[in-house]
């Protein structure tokens, strides 16, 4: 019985042939450049970067710690950390809510030592980079949830959060740069609201694209 | 504190796993015979029928095979496996609509040994210590729960339990002791 199965078992691996490790690298490197040159296309179709009325300085030092939140969004909500079984539940947790919060912290801390740049625009209260943010980062979040697909053996749950805050994150640095608003509740709703969306997508999709389940390829 | 899978010592099984996922196709039958055993005892205890706990155990390593690419180098094949297992354990008793026990009302009533016969209300009363014991497994960090589950659910020696795991036997106990603190102070509280 036990050699029948094993036979079985191997039979069956050698007639579903898997890439191996360089093959898989350049697999993921292609999706997430697909993602990423997505993002690219949308928010140059948008504008691009718009840099008044704020200072260049201003501008490059929340571009700055943008960018540095995503990183860190990226390799805690999105990289395993060195483990096949993921990062753990605090951590995601922490990341998902953690993150917005830290680009929102260090956006209005630095705003706030220009005069005016904290201002609330009653024109703009944040539903034009809401639906830019999520235009820009669906494509990201795709990405980053079908290199996870069936994949995913523990806390699929808050794996999918994680990679959408991560995801949420990335668009949140490159939306930084058109968008010149740092009133707090604009924040809100325009650049903290699409990431914490993107996390719940994630966690609401994750039993059905993240998680291993029977019958489903990984 | 280590990692349950991140680990100094590598198994045999490890090192097959990480030459598999290099491109060594003759590799995946050591993973195989290195692990599998261990799969098989998990899934025989948890599985209806020995044709279910035979089709996850070709499943789990399907899983594994097709994952090779995403092996993370220096990581452990054996807790991974686990999981996958796990995971495709309660899928498949999610379409039974029966939860996995890893606890049984046997092994927590006290008059209900082998072939003893025990009153409906002892029997109750096991039945919500099980579902109990079974709930909070559910919601013990992973490697609390492994190590508990290989030393009081598979009758595993401290010794087993952490060569299969690839860590040290310390890691072993403090994960278990960890696990029956948890069970202990919840279930006490509900006392």
């Amino acid at each position: 019985m036990n050699d029948e199965l094993r036979a079985r078992v191997l039979e069956a691996a050698a007639a579903e042939p898997a890439p191996d490790r360089a093959a898989t690298r350049r697999r993921e490197f292609l999706i997430l450049a697909a993602g990423v040159l997505w993002a690219l296309g949308v928010f140059w179709s948008a504008g691009g970067a718009r840099l008044g009325p704020r200072p260049d300085a201003l501008v490059l030092a929340t571009f700055a710690g943008a960018v540095g939140v995503a990183l860190i969004a990226f390799a805690l909500g999105y990289a395993r950390g060195g483990s096949m079984l993921g990062r753990r539940g605090l951590v995601l947790r922490w990341t998902v809510f953690g993150a917005p919060l830290a680009y929102m912290g260090w956006k209005i801390l630095w705003s706030s030592t220009y005069d005016g740049m904290t201002e609330e625009w009653p024109d703009r209260p944040g539903f034009r980079c809401l639906g830019l943010s999520l235009r820009v980062g669906v494509g990201v979040f795709a990405a980053m949830m079908l290199l996870r697909r069936g994949r995913v053996a523990v806390r699929h749950v808050e794996q999918g959060a994680g990679i959408g805050v991560a995801a949420g994150m990335i668009t949140a640095s490159l939306v930084d740069l058109w968008c010149p608003v740092s009133h707090p509740e604009h924040l809100l709703i325009g650049h903290v609201l699409p990431a914490l969306l993107f996390a719940a997508a994630g966690a609401l999709l994750s039993r059905w694209v993240l998680a291993v389940r029977r019958g489903k390829r990984g | 504190m280590a990692r349950l899978d991140q680990i100094a010592a590598r198994t045999p099984a490890d090192d097959a796993m990480e030459r598999y996922a290099r491109g060594d196709d003759a590799a995946f039958a050591v993973v195989y015979d290195e692990i599998a055993p261990y799969l098989r005892r998990y899934l025989a205890r948890r599985s209806a029928t020995d044709e279910l706990s035979q089709d996850l155990l070709q499943e789990t390593m399907l899983h594994i095979h097709r994952g090779r690419g995403s092996f993370i180098a220096g990581s452990a094949v054996l807790p991974w496996s686990y999981a996958i297992a796990r995971r495709l354990l309660c899928d498949a008793h999610r379409h039974h609509q029966r939860r996995p026990m890893m606890v049984e009302v046997e092994d927590v009533c006290e008059t209900c040994d082998a072939g003893g016969i025990a009153s409906p209300e002892a029997m109750m009363v096991a039945r919500e210590l099980c579902d109990d014991v079974n709930r909070l497994l559910d919601e013990m960090p992973e490697s609390q729960r492994i190590a508990f589950e290989l030393l009081r659910v598979d009758g595993a020696s401290t010794q087993e339990a952490a060569g299969r795991l690839g860590t040290s036997v310390t890691a072993v106990k403090l994960r278990a002791h960890r696990a029956y603190e948890a069970l202990r102070r919840n279930l006490r509280g509900d006392a």
